[in-house]
């Protein structure tokens, strides 16, 4: 194993509850809600769902495959060809989450907060702190997330305590208003959001208790539900359906709201702090599982080398595949959403089913 | 070790040159107010900016150099009102920075043509902001905002203020952009926004005190004040119409729950034998309003349901025993039917008058019959003024004030 | 990279013992010659030109025994010389005892000495080494043994209250430069023979003592087979300080942040060593050194534990706060006021404004020069004379600071920030703390003056990053927040009550974390009455 580090259960709950909110609080929301409209929130509570049903997979494939992460239980499964293929797939994912991330908050910080300086140089120096941490190992990370995530937890249901004088529940109703199918619709697609904490089957071979992972995950995606349910139902409640659709990002929006007597104002600033450091630890904790990845299918014995060229990639693919915020929003919106679902669903229930029929197990 | 040490060297110059966004305070001005008026010509927006005059005395000495203003105002004129925001660039000697503002005024005409071409910029722009108030004028912006006031140095903050204060008192309700677009949007694309006027009331109450006292007054001449007490109703981004004070007032019952407010209404007990009336004034400390339609057989019909807690501070009605509970029934029941009479003129004149639903009615049929809105979606307008309504009020009078009955002025008792 | 490298082993002369020749130790290993006027001979060479070495001959007994003490001037009590070794020497002629022959030495350190310590000895280099360290070496005629007599002078400071750590509530004492008078200190507060001190010579040159103190049992046995294998990897020709040995034993010698606290306070080291710490003691230095050491340790001060607890902690989140300040104020300032003036009110910003007309510099130039400034007024004031240094910072603080503001060199906007800054930094209880944060302070001006709060926001990740991937002699340097531990947290920002502090921290203690009984919460004595 090319990680040492040992993490303990609270950690991996955090490690997987920034990742999840980081991707699914910045421009998700406005997607589900073009989707779903007011059972927006009814959608993240059955993704929610779905969600830990996933997990139990992920978790018995864990306990089945003591010290193996999928990367590895792959090519245990599938044997050392077809295992590399599909192992290959995930850390690829990850790089490709970890782009997404970073281009979505490069792109929220150019437009509110930095306007005239080049996206390029916000980005390079996301990536370039992000790979620091990242190199780090994963003990780092995990503290850092430690620190993190609960402030990232409260920051957000601060805002939204905040944002009461301007919320109507009125515009939240009528639930339903279309049908089911908004909210048919809108599940799987906040799923797909939600589901990258598949990265706990990374974590899990590295945990001091491995049978609490799905514990871990339980947790983590209850409190990524929340936060992603608050921001959308306040968006909702504060803006109505019509408005909040149309918006780049609805949370920072909603920061934009909050004004208290007459000092405590224009403070949106503050918030996007704690959702940027959050999501480039993400982000560092995503380059990290690129690394692991890579790492264990091409026989190195130390991932560290592989983190920074990681980063480049992800950079590169960054500046070349989204020139625009256009095209980063119809990724997410169209593409994303496909290859996330095969990898996420698709692939470990193929490897579960797999190592059921085949009757693999892993050794202690 | 090393390697890293060179990499944070690689990074230092990489830092240096990136201060694309530096703006020092000293370059900006920043803009408290601003003020849209659409004027004839190819260019046809003109905005007007009101801009906070730093205070050149240092050390934060707060005097106001005489004949100094606290605040200029700047106009300019453009194609769309962003491109009048960027022609603003080349009169002032400083950045025009927005992220302060805390008034949107808009005029007469701009309101009367279609306000539609600079709501997107309000939306899309990082500067502005949706908990900017929204003030519509009968005059022209620029007017507004060239004009100051006595006792606060910056205008702006002036009617920032005023807008708070009548918020609290149930004078009128105020508007931010956030709730003017949403009701813009929403199901019956009807919104308002308070009327700020230029009004000379030194003058009028100086005439009628001329008349009273017979002779010409030895007063000096006030300048007009600005004043908020009237409503404009916006439907399709176009301004159809006004409310009067009384008629704001009671808007505030219908789509906000008012926290506070003032009833005034002559009052005769029932049982008094002499036939005294006075005035009474009821002070409203929490209102709660209940609106539901009622549909049946294709007929919609809406009951609004009003419940107030109030306490009596003045009453001018002599004799009459406020102790006894009949009497504060009574009380009660005509200041209830003071508020229904209000609300019912108001929701009159929204069906006949401006055949525009400002009352929000749409609203309440959509959350609570999603299935029956959409059948009556389309032709809304035209059923919205023929719908039947029904207006109950109840008002709980829970406090006298500092003393309980008025004393008799004379042995008659009573002053009428 | 090169010449850096060359210039750190700049060719000085070698000192000759720090790289000792091969007849250097085969003279120090020489046995003593059996005749003492040899050995005399020897010694004069050895410490030829040393002005302070002394030597004394006498004849002792009835068979006219020719005997020879060596000492070190002025190290060495004089008194404990004259009235002891020489009184006892002398004593030996009217003693029937006989003090010729093979057990003469045995007979003189059993019987005759009047003297405590006493040792026998018999190389050149361990006579050498005794007289070096104060003791007087004794030799006598015949034998080639010699006697290592414990006379060791203290010339050194008294007790008095510590400079650097001052309390109002608390014990008065402070460590002084002596060793011995140090480790007594400890000693008479933790009165148990579970408080070990090891020993260790240090230095080829100064060969300083340094003792390892921790209390066994408590301690984490890891930990201290660390320490000493650290500290017996030292090879240096001297330690004249304990941040000799700090700067060789800490694990991350890059890190702004100190990896090991120190202290002269007696309380405080006692209370480290009751938790399960080790303290290095090191002869010639009041500081105290203690290990491991966790960051949240610089923010508390030993006088937490001798107020009452809510005001304790109370003043501990003002410390806290004021950490923050004195790290990111001037930083937050630049980049609030040159990138996001919208996080200012509105009114305070129209006087930001009206204070910077006329400063012809940038914000960044002008926090910077009064940064630099204040940095070298505080230097200033250390360095010189208490009296004079108080006319420093008048002069510095308010003649300038107002003069500048006068002359529109600095709004006086950015004077209050400084200002408040340098207050913040004095917040801090620890001074090597402090100085960390002073330098980082101004990579946060330098990242806020180019990004904004997203340079200071990437500057302060990278610092969290390398706090919590710091370790202190295997505990995690921002424990208990990360890795969090919630037990180990009630001596954090807060200080939980001595009642409720039943266990030690678990970092430190790994298995007797026992510290005291349980349910101590005093009550009335009523109240438990049924």
């Amino acid at each position: 194993m090319p990680e040492k580090g040992i993490i303990n259960t609270s950690q991996c709950i955090w490690l997987l509850f920034i990742v999840i909110a980081s991707i699914a609080s910045m421009q998700i929301p406005s997607i589900l809600i073009l989707q779903a409209g007011r059972d927006a929130w009814l959608s993240v509570l059955g993704a929610w769902f779905l969600d830990v049903m996933l997990a139990i997979v992920y978790a018995y494939m864990g306990i089945r495959f003591p010290g193996e992460n999928f990367v590895q239980y792959s090519i245990t499964i599938l044997g050392k060809y077809l295992g590399r293929m599909v192992g290959i797939l995930f850390p690829l994912f990850f790089l490709l989450v970890c782009t997404i991330v970073i281009k979505g908050l490069g792109q929220v910080i150019n437009t509110a907060f930095l306007p005239r300086t080049p996206i390029d140089v916000i980005l390079i120096s996301c990536f370039f702190v992000s790979a620091l941490i990242g190199r780090k190992g994963i003990e780092v990370i995990a503290r850092m997330t430690q620190i993190l995530g609960p402030l990232y937890f409260l920051s957000i249901v601060t805002l939204c305590f905040l944002v009461i004088p301007s919320a109507h529940i009125i515009r939240l109703k009528p639930q339903f208003d279309e049908g089911v199918a908004p909210f048919i619709i809108g599940t799987p697609l906040i799923l797909v959001f939600f589901g990258v904490c598949i990265l706990m089957a990374m974590y899990i071979p590295l945990t001091n208790r491995p049978e609490n992972g799905f514990l871990a995950k339980f947790s983590a995606v209850s409190m990524g539900a929340i936060v992603v349910g608050l921001i959308t139902t306040f968006s909702v409640v504060c803006f109505g359906i019509e408005d909040a659709q149309t918006m780049y990002s609805p949370g920072l929006q909603l920061s934009r709201l909050i004004h208290y007597s007459n000092y405590l104002e224009r403070v949106e600033m503050l918030f996007l702090l704690i959702l940027v450091g959050s999501s480039i630890v993400a982000s560092s904790s995503l380059l990290w599982a690129f690394g692991l990845g890579i790492a264990q299918l091409t026989g190195l014995k130390s991932y560290q080398p592989l983190i920074y060229p990681g980063a480049l990639i992800s950079l590169v693919l960054c500046i070349v595949s989204f020139p625009s915020s256009l095209q980063h929003s119809n990724f997410i919106h169209y593409t994303y959403p496909i290859v996330a679902i095969f990898v996420q669903t698709g692939l470990e229930l193929v490897l579960f089913a797999a190592a059921l029929i085949l009757h693999k197990r892993g050794t202690v | 070790m090393r390697k890293r040490a060179l990499m944070m060297l690689f990074l230092v110059p990489f830092l240096q040159t990136g201060c694309w966004d530096t703006r020092e305070v000293d370059r900006l001005a920043s803009v408290l107010a601003f003020g849209i008026d659409r004027i004839p010509g190819n260019e046809p927006i003109l905005l007007t900016v009101q801009i906070a005059t730093p205070d050149t005395a240092k050390g934060g000495n707060k005097d106001v150099k005489a004949g100094g203003k606290a605040f200029t105002v700047m106009s300019s004129k453009g194609k769309t009102f962003s491109d009048a925001i960027h022609n603003l660039g080349s009169r002032s000697m400083r950045k025009v920075f927005f992220s302060h503002s805390k008034l949107i005024v808009l005029g007469k005409d701009l309101a009367e043509t279609g306000i539609g071409e600079i709501i997107d910029d309000l939306k899309r722009d990082r500067e502005f902001r949706r908990i900017d108030w929204i003030l519509t004028t009968d005059m022209t912006a620029k007017e507004i905002l060239e004009h100051g006031f006595s006792m606060e140095q910056i205008p702006s903050k002036g009617l920032d203020q005023i807008l708070q204060e009548s918020k609290e008192s149930g004078l009128i309700l105020p508007v931010n952009c956030n709730d003017f677009f949403v009701r813009l949007n929403g199901d019956s694309h009807v919104s308002f926004t308070p009327l700020v006027q230029l009004v000379d009331i030194d003058k009028q109450m100086t005439s009628q005190l001329e008349e009273v006292a017979g002779r010409p007054l030895e007063s000096e001449v006030k300048p007009k004040t600005l004043t908020v007490a009237k409503t404009v109703i916006y439907k399709n981004q176009q301004m159809i119409g006004e409310l009067n004070e009384n008629e704001s007032k009671a808007l505030m019952w219908l789509v906000d729950s008012p926290k506070g407010g003032f009833i005034t209404y002559t009052f005769a007990p029932e049982a008094s034998t002499n036939g005294e009336k006075g005035k009474i004034s009821l002070d409203i400390s929490d209102g709660k309003t209940i609106i539901t339609p009622q549909i049946s057989d294709n007929s919609i019909s809406i009951s609004i349901v009003c419940n107030a807690k109030a306490s009596i501070i003045e009453a001018e009605t002599v004799g009459i025993d406020i102790l006894n509970p009949m009497i504060v029934a009574q009380l009660e029941a005509k200041a209830a039917e003071t508020l229904k009479l209000q609300l019912e003129q108001i929701i009159d004149k929204a069906q006949k008058e401006l055949k525009s639903d400002c009352v929000g009615f749409a609203e309440h049929l959509h959350t609570q019959y999603p299935v029956a809105w959409k059948r009556v979606k389309n032709n809304w307008e035209d059923i919205f003024p023929t719908i039947e309504y029904h207006v109950s009020c109840e008002v709980r009078i829970l406090n006298t004030g500092m003393i309980n009955n008025t004393l008799p002025t004379n042995e008659a008792g009573g002053i009428n | 990279m090169k010449p850096l490298r060359t210039r750190k082993t700049k060719k000085t002369p070698e000192p000759e013992i720090s790289q000792p020749s091969a007849s250097d130790i085969e003279q120090k290993n020489m046995p003593l010659c059996s005749s003492v006027a040899e050995n005399l001979i020897t010694f004069q060479g050895i410490y030829s030109n040393c002005a302070d070495f002394d030597y004394r001959e006498l004849i002792i007994g009835q068979d006219q025994i020719p005997v020879l003490l060596l000492f070190i001037d002025g190290i060495t009590d004089e008194q404990t010389i004259n009235q002891n070794v020489l009184k006892s020497l002398m004593n030996i002629q009217c003693s029937k005892l006989d003090v010729s022959g093979s057990n003469s030495i045995e007979m003189i350190k059993n019987v005759f000495m009047e003297i405590g310590s006493i040792k026998e000895i018999s190389t050149i280099g361990e006579v050498s080494e005794a007289i070096l360290t104060g003791n007087v070496g004794l030799l006598l005629e015949g034998t080639t043994k010699a006697l290592k007599i414990g006379t060791k002078g203290s010339e050194g400071r008294i007790v008095t209250e510590p400079v650097t750590e001052g309390v109002v509530r608390g014990p008065r004492e402070g460590f002084t430069e002596s060793l011995r008078t140090n480790t007594a200190l400890l000693r008479r507060k933790i009165k148990t023979p579970s408080l070990k001190m090891e020993k260790f010579v240090l230095g080829s040159c100064t060969m300083t003592e340094v003792n390892i103190a921790y209390l066994e049992g408590t301690v984490n046995p890891k930990v201290v087979a660390e320490v000493k294998k650290r500290i017996s990897r030292i090879n240096v020709d001297s330690v004249l300080e304990s941040s000799y040995i700090e700067e060789l034993i800490e694990d991350n010698s890059f890190s702004l942040f100190p990896q090991i606290e120190h202290s002269e306070r007696p309380d405080k080291i006692a209370s480290g060593i009751l938790q399960g710490q080790v303290a290095i003691f090191t002869d010639g230095t009041p500081f105290v050194l203690l290990v491991p050491t966790m960051v949240f340790q610089f923010l508390q001060s030993s006088e937490d534990y001798y107020d009452r607890f809510i005001y304790a902690s109370s003043i501990r989140l003002v410390r806290f706060i004021f950490l923050n300040f004195a790290l990111l104020l001037p930083g937050l300032y630049i980049a609030i006021t040159t990138f996001h003036q919208e996080l200012i009110p509105t009114p305070l910003l129209v006087s930001i404004t009206a204070a910077r007309e006329g400063v012809p510099f940038p914000t960044f130039v002008e926090v910077l020069i009064m940064e630099v400034t204040f940095e070298a007024l505080r230097e200033a004031g250390i360095r010189l004379p208490k009296s004079i240094g108080q006319a420093v910072s008048i002069v510095g603080g308010l003649v300038i600071g107002d003069a500048a503001v006068q002359a529109s060199i600095v709004s006086s906007v950015t004077v209050i920030v400084v200002a408040l800054t340098g207050i913040s930094s004095f917040c801090l209880p620890s001074y090597s703390f402090g100085l960390g944060i002073r330098v980082l302070r101004f990579s946060m001006i330098f990242l806020g003056s180019t990004l904004g709060l997203f340079g200071i926001l990437l500057g302060l990740l990278v610092m969290q990053a390398h706090l919590v991937s710091l370790r202190s002699f295997g505990v995690p340097y921002f424990a208990p927040i990360a890795p969090f531990n919630l037990k180990d947290a009630k001596d954090l920002v807060m200080r939980f009550p001595w009642w409720a502090m039943g266990e030690r921290p678990r970092l430190f203690a790994k298995t007797n974390r026992r510290r005291q009984k349980f349910f101590m919460k005093p009550a009335p004595p009523d109240e438990k009455k049924p």
